[in-house]
């Protein structure tokens, strides 16, 4: 059975990993999802679950993200699977005049593409939601009808409906190479054995970078080590997925850690609050002694009512990005049948596009030459080689 | 101190200091030393709280690691009513209504 | 800004107090934190002095109450530990790492300490054995009921059910018993000890324990209260409180419904392992404890150079056990420290703890964890009290691919409620071992993350507003 190999391997078992591996299997391809822990074990397990337009880059970015939004109103119909999928809005909290400056010429812009975002003042901010301190923001961006979702749901959803289609996944298996010859991939290997595959997808997160170069390609990606904590269940409190467009000034060059802003009360109660990162080239999942501090601190200037909120756990992972700000999507051109897909800023809204992409990619379906935008192998200014 | 059948406190009763603490609204007697879940005990109410899915909920554990026994004390909500102990003016609400067991409700 | 200090005991149960007496023996500056307000944990519990107190049973209990509260011994009450941490985060320089401890207390605790050693006593709390209407109220631990009635004077019920095993459940039927209750049934899963006669030697000298289990006996035989040996409680039933326990031999083979008001469950005991698994310790299933305990040496050392665990933390002992071994850990911290140590001392101590520990040993072979309890779990059954998860949603989650307890909590969150996975982590663990035909070691733990009590946001600030 080993000796046929696979049509295509996918390497992650995250958000973009299962959904490539579900679309490919929907159309057929005899496909093998491999995860090193559990499903949604790396960055995804620890996504705050946001279905996001507003954020996104212009340009094609944005244009993928609008049509990405689209799959949202039919995917729990599609998959036939509850993903907690609700739209309460969102506000990316303004803190000063610089960040005002950005945010009234992306509302400008955004606009004059279909997207209906805002700009508020202070005030109307406080009056949309009231439990926020009124010192905490000059106003913000809003957009009204912004989702969010269980993102362990939606990788539930695509693993049980891929596996309905005859996808094979296995979990606690560790991909350590990426096995190429003459330009072209074979297969991967595991502790256990070698994999043939016609394709492999790389889809493994800030993980991605060493599989990659066990193919001999140095993707241009970082990773931060991203930090979060969530609170006992709590009576109503932020109405709307909550941001920060200090967002739009993240440079992750510094290695000091940033304090980041992004708050979201789950339907059960338990409020999220995000978050410490600071660039590393350790891939740990420890949470740090200085990180809850720093979040609770921020947490408890905006919204004074979470000071006594019990917090009943803090997480880390590390979250791949690029530096360029636009995410690796597409084939390596050195090596036939290798592709890549990760390093998302804003990774749920262009999920189920991307996976439908992957799987286009891997029929020879034609596909939008412009993607050639997110190639893996691309130039990116600000990338470093690892050491 | 004979413990006559319908009393839940173990005396005697005499030595102790007396406080008094509000529950649900209701001026009620206790004791310095003792904890709210006492009290509620002494009371003869068993449901603190209900859960999400109206299960009703009291002391299980006793000693602060299960969270069922969650009350509001002086406004902040979801304290561990095992680990509190009382205070002369305190408030107490739970979320539990009437269950008392038949007899007496208090002291 | 934290404070630095060469030692920091967590839990001031009879293996911390010890520990810090000890050490504080040793003129080491040494800081016990105690989530409580009043130290000697479960085994030495205090009867608040405003309820009277009560003189205490166990001969060392008041020596080592009065040296934490004496002078040498930093008391830091009413405190949480939530989080532990090598100090710089390098973990290169073993020798010399030393540890944050993340506090939490009333206004004017230090909210961090570095520690150049730890000791870690964190005790153990009773296991969670669930059934169905396991969650209603009236059903609570053996310990629970102990505490209400013996340090607290009020009555948990009045027509009380003990279900568990092992002696300890007669010293509650005899607590009960004098303060008037009735005694519905005393049930024990176990069959009648009969070999315990083969032990023999090794409760010689236990006398205290022998005096408290013939008082016990005799308080049962004058209230007509036996036990009924192989018994198990499988279900409790009622409107909104328990009115009814259907009880019946542990193979299920016919059941009785007993009109009670009260369950008292006493299956043994659970070590709390999180802080000493967030400070990376290894550690190990150890199939007679059913349960992970800490990998340790011959000085109670974890795998993490300077950081120790003493007592039912570390494998359900018994006080005395906890109590030598705090000791023994304090002067294993004190050799770290570069200070010397008597080696009579420490022999002695080794000694002790072998007997107690043999004592032990036997109480855990004659009532272990009945292999029954798991026949009481049905579909509706709540594992997750927190979340409210069934056993039926767990299975379910298990028949979707879920291998792992971490990969049954991302999907069901069971384990992701306020006691943090205290409750229904080992039973998820065993039910996914059987659904898959795995030992328990095989399908994992969840990720120990900070705080590993639930501490208010602002709390976690590293310093005290108004400091």
């Amino acid at each position: 059975m080993p000796d046929r190999g696979y049509d295509a391997v996918v390497v992650g078992g995250g958000l973009i990993g299962s959904a490539a591996a579900y679309h490919l299997a929907l159309s057929g391809v005899r496909t093998l999802l491999l995860e090193n822990g559990d499903l949604a074990s790396g960055a995804s397990g620890a996504n705050f679950g946001l279905v996001q337009v507003q954020d996104a880059e212009f340009g094609l970015s944005l244009e993928l993200t609008l049509k990405g939004y689209q799959a949202f109103s039919s995917l729990q119909a599609e998959l036939d699977y509850d993903v907690g999928y609700r739209r309460a809005g969102s506000l990316l909290l303004i803190d000063n005049d610089q960040q005002w400056s950005t945010v009234e010429e992306r509302v400008r812009r955004l606009r004059s593409a279909g997207v209906d975002t805002q700009l508020l003042d202070g005030e109307e901010v406080c009056r949309l939601e009231p439990s926020l301190s009124p010192e905490s923001a000059i106003g913000a961006q809003y957009h009204p009808d912004e989702g969010e979702l269980n993102p362990f749901k939606l990788i539930q959803a695509y693993a049980l409906r891929g596996r309905q289609h005859g996808l094979e996944i296995r979990t606690h298996t560790e991909v350590t190479q990426v096995r190429v010859r003459a330009g072209r991939v074979t297969g991967v290997d595991t502790p256990a054995e070698h994999i043939l595959a016609g394709w492999v997808v790389l889809a493994a997160g800030a993980w991605a970078r060493y599989l990659g170069r066990t193919a001999g390609v140095d993707l241009p990606l970082h990773w931060v080590h991203g930090e979060a904590l969530i609170t006992e269940p709590l009576g109503p409190l932020a109405r709307h997925s909550i941001g920060s467009a200090a967002f739009y000034e993240a440079t992750e060059e510094s290695d000091q850690q940033e304090v980041g802003f992004c708050l979201r009360q789950r339907p059960e109660g338990n409020v999220m609050v995000g978050e410490a990162a600071f660039v590393t080239d350790a891939l740990g999942r420890g949470v740090t002694a200085n990180a809850l501090p720093a979040i609770a601190r921020q947490a408890q200037r905006r919204f004074p009512a979470l000071r006594q909120a019990a917090v009943i756990r803090g997480w880390a992972i590390p979250v791949a990005f690029v530096p360029d700000n636009r995410p690796l999507l597409g084939p390596v051109p050195e090596v036939e049948g290798l592709l890549v897909a990760t390093g998302l800023k804003s990774t749920i809204v262009l999920t189920p596009l991307f996976g439908a992409l992957i799987a286009d990619m891997v029929l020879g379906r034609e596909v939008d030459p412009r993607l050639a935008e997110f190639s893996p192998t691309r130039a990116v200014a600000g990338f470093a080689p690892l050491a | 101190m004979r413990i006559a059948k319908s009393e839940r406190r173990l005396g005697p009763l005499e030595a102790r200091q007396a406080l008094t603490v509000e529950v649900d609204g209701e001026a009620v007697a206790a004791f310095a030393g003792e904890s709210v879940a006492t009290v509620l005990l002494a009371l003869g109410r068993r449901t603190f709280r209900h859960t999400d899915h109206g299960a009703p909920r009291g002391l299980y554990c006793g000693m602060g690691v299960c969270f069922d026994c969650l009350v509001t004390v002086d406004g902040v909500e979801n304290v561990r009513a095992c680990m509190t102990p009382v205070a002369d003016g305190m408030v107490i609400a739970t979320a539990g209504g009437a269950d008392t067991e038949g007899g007496a409700a208090h002291e | 800004m934290s404070e630095s200090i060469e030692l920091a005991v967590v839990g001031a149960g009879p293996a911390g107090m010890a520990a810090a007496a000890q050490a504080a023996e040793l003129g080491l500056p040494v800081a016990l934190a105690d989530a409580f307000s009043l130290p000697g944990g479960q085994y030495y519990k205090q009867t608040p002095p405003a309820l009277g107190g009560t003189p205490t049973p166990d001969e060392y209990a008041p020596a080592l109450l009065a040296a934490v509260q004496g002078g040498g011994v930093r008391w830091l009450p009413g405190t949480s530990a939530w989080g532990l941490f090598p100090e710089s985060g390098s973990q290169q320089d073993q020798a010399d790492g030393s540890y944050l401890l993340c506090l939490y207390g009333p206004p004017g605790t230090p909210r961090r300490i570095k520690a150049r050693t730890v000791i870690l006593a964190p005790g153990a709390y009773d296991r969670p054995v669930p059934f169905p209407g396991w969650t209603l109220p009236g059903v609570m631990t053996a310990g629970a009921a102990l505490t209400m009635v013996k340090h607290q004077h009020v009555l948990p019920g009045q027509r009380i059910l003990l279900s568990g095993t092992g002696p300890l459940q007669l010293v509650l039927a005899r607590h009960l018993l004098e303060a008037g209750a009735e005694l519905a049934a005393i049930l024990d899963a176990n069959p009648f000890p009969w070999r315990g006669w083969r032990d023999a030697t090794a409760v010689w000298g236990q006398w205290a324990r022998l005096r408290e289990g013939w008082d016990s006996l005799r308080a049962m035989a004058q209230a007509r209260a036996g036990i009924r040996w192989s018994h198990l409680v499988w279900r409790a039933e009622g409107d909104g409180r328990v009115e009814r326990a259907v009880v019946g031999p542990s193979d299920g083979s016919s059941h009785e419904a007993l009109a009670v008001d009260t369950i008292c469950l006493g299956h043994g005991f659970t070590p709390a392992v999180q802080l000493s698994r967030l400070a990376g310790c290894e550690h190990r299933y150890d199939t007679d404890q059913r349960a992970y305990i800490p990998v340790r040496d011959q000085w109670l050392q974890t795998t993490r150079p300077g950081l120790f665990v003493a007592g039912d933390g570390a494998g359900i002992g018994g006080k005395d056990v906890a109590r030598l071994e705090g000791a023994l850990a304090a002067l294993g911290a004190a050799r770290t420290l570069g200070r010397a140590v008597a080696p009579e001392r420490v022999a002695s101590l080794q000694q002790a703890l072998d007997r107690q520990r043999r004592f032990a040993g036997v109480l855990t072979d004659l009532f272990p964890l009945s292999a029954h309890l798991a026949d009481l779990l049905t579909d509706d059954t709540l594992l997750c009290r927190c979340e409210e998860i069934t056993v039926g949603q767990v299975r379910q989650a298990i028949a979707d691919g879920a291998t792992t307890v971490s990969a049954v909590r991302m999907v069901t969150r069971a384990g992701m409620g306020r006691c943090q996975g205290r409750m229904c982590a080992s039973s998820v663990a065993e039910l996914l071992a059987r659904e898959l035909g795995q030992p328990v070691e095989a399908v994992g733990q969840a990720t120990p993350r900070p705080p590993i009590v639930p501490v208010p946001l602002e709390g976690l600030i590293d310093e005290e507003e108004g400091a």
